[in-house]
């Protein structure tokens, strides 16, 4: 197994919003970091992929097959813990073992363990920390090969969030497996990433490796007719302040050989995000 | 399919256990004289029919459509294991009522089995019917509208039945009939739980139809 996902020309239509046409892969043992504003179309672009919804038009591989037929090998943690609130921990692997055919009720019980859970508690009093851990805990307990993850670890502490990153990690360093991580937070992508894909007003705006991606960025601190004198096909996107004037350009390399003279911070994936979307739009290349 | 029957008996024991102590106490009211075993029976097709809704509710609170659908299921199986629970409750309600009338039995009081029994299967495809109707429009309008549906079923059903023997000469077209063979009235518990199976097969058809192009 080579692609993980495959999108060719992913569609979906609201009105008022259209999502794509999406066209991205993934290859196996990577993990991809889907990252957009509030409503540009992460959630649907899942939904979609996972035939929750029906997409309007295009096509969804996952691991090479149907999303219908991928399903026993894809573990799904998305954005809030589903398990009805009067069922216990333990019910979980009750109902699970009886919908996958991998259900490894052991792996299940030492996820549990690890991760603090007692079988007894009902999910309802749980944290929603510790519901997403449970989500996590049933999303790998039947050994799946890709990992869809949409806002997973939202709400997590620091410490927990770091944990959970070393898991998808060590899952994701298997040649065979992949994940998709929807998050806001960024910084969480920027460690285990290694492709992003940006999604903009329902438009895949940016995507590629992450390395190559903040490579290629950087961000710009000059004064205003230092900005003014600039080929504008590097910027895009510029705040100005009342002292200062703060740009994220592109093509990073070669902006330092033609401006030596300034200084140019490397970006980070908020820097890409917040100013394409609150800086000042610019008419580039 | 079965884990997603598993997961709304695991959802509904609370609920099993409040309408196995209400069960508990009526039968004891039977018992007692105070009331007739045939209230018991209807009883439990009431209990079968709200359990179904119970359900939808708990899964609409905690959005389990939607993980429901990151399963390996199809969206076929998902609406058929919630026909089968019902159909699984229908049975054991049917099976609790036969053993409280041998329970009544043995204690030494008079059960008209035939009236009991009609009582019990007439009421249980009743609820049955009703719960054809219902069910697709759970899938359609969601929990809350559908427990106004349901509402809606009865009362209207009620009201078209009432309509019908008094106004639209429904009560001199029955007096017309023949007086109905021993046969067929010994055939009634039979034909009013086929008629509600029957109608669970074609609310099945219309629900997956209703759910298929649902979006989640």
């Amino acid at each position: 197994m080579e692609t993980a996902i495959a999108l060719k020309g992913l569609t979906k239509r609201y009105p008022g919003f259209t999502l794509g046409p999406l066209d991205l892969e993934l290859p196996a043992g990577a993990i991809l970091g889907l990252i957009g504003e509030n409503g540009a179309g992460k959630t649907t672009t899942i939904k979609a992929m996972l035939g929750l919804t029906a997409p309007d038009g295009g096509e969804v591989r996952l691991l090479e097959r149907s999303a219908q037929e991928a399903k026993e090998d894809i573990g799904v943690v998305l954005d809030e813990c589903f398990f009805p609130g009067d069922m216990q921990v333990k019910h979980v692997d009750a109902v699970l073992r009886h919908v996958f055919r991998r259900w490894d009720a052991a792996l299940f019980t030492r996820l549990l363990a690890r991760y603090g859970l007692e079988g007894e508690k009902t999910i309802k009093d749980l944290s929603r920390g510790m519901r997403m851990k449970l989500s996590l805990a049933a999303a790998l307990a039947h050994r799946p090969k890709l990992l869809i993850l949409d806002e997973a670890t939202s709400g997590l502490d620091p410490v927990v969030r770091e944990g959970i990153l070393d898991d998808f990690r060590d899952f994701a360093s298997r040649e065979d497996h992949a994940i998709l991580l929807s998050s806001h937070i960024t910084s969480d992508l920027e460690q285990v990433a290694d492709y992003i894909a940006y999604l903009h007003r329902g438009k895949l705006l940016l995507f590629g490796e992450k390395d190559a991606l903040l490579e290629s960025h950087g961000r710009l601190l000059c004064r205003r007719e230092e900005l003014e004198a600039l080929d504008r096909g590097f910027l895009v996107g510029v705040r100005r302040g009342q002292y200062s004037t703060e740009a994220l350009i592109r093509r990073r390399q070669e902006f330092h050989r033609r401006y030596p003279q300034l200084t140019v911070e490397p970006a980070t994936l908020e820097d890409i995000m917040v100013f394409t979307e609150k800086g000042e739009a610019v008419c580039g290349d | 399919m079965w884990g997603l029957i598993v997961k709304d008996l695991l959802c509904l024991r609370r609920s099993l256990k409040v309408y196995a102590i209400a069960f508990l106490i009526y039968g004891g009211l039977c018992l007692t004289g105070i009331w007739q075993p045939d209230f018991l029976a209807a009883f439990l097709a009431l209990m079968v029919m709200m359990l179904p809704m119970s359900i939808f509710s708990l899964d609409q609170m905690s959005r389990w459509e939607v993980y429901g659908l990151t399963l390996p299921v199809r969206r076929g199986q998902i609406v058929l294991a919630r026909y089968v629970l019902l159909l699984m409750m229908a049975a054991l309600a049917l099976a609790l009522a036969l053993a409280f009338g041998v329970v009544f039995q043995v204690l030494g009081k008079a059960v008209d089995w035939g009236s009991y029994l009609t009582t019990a299967s007439v009421t249980m495809g009743l609820g049955l019917v009703a719960m054809s109707v219902v069910t697709p429009l759970m899938y359609a309008l969601g929990a809350e509208r559908g427990r106004i549906a349901l509402l809606a079923v009865i009362g209207g059903g009620m009201l078209l039945g009432w309509l019908w023997l008094n106004v639209l000469g429904g009560e001199a077209f029955l007096d017309r009939l023949p007086d109905p063979s021993g046969a067929l009235l010994a055939a009634v518990p039979v034909l009013a739980l086929a008629l509600g199976v029957a109608l669970q097969a074609v609310s099945y058809l219309i629900s997956l139809a209703i759910y298929r192009r649902k979006e989640i």
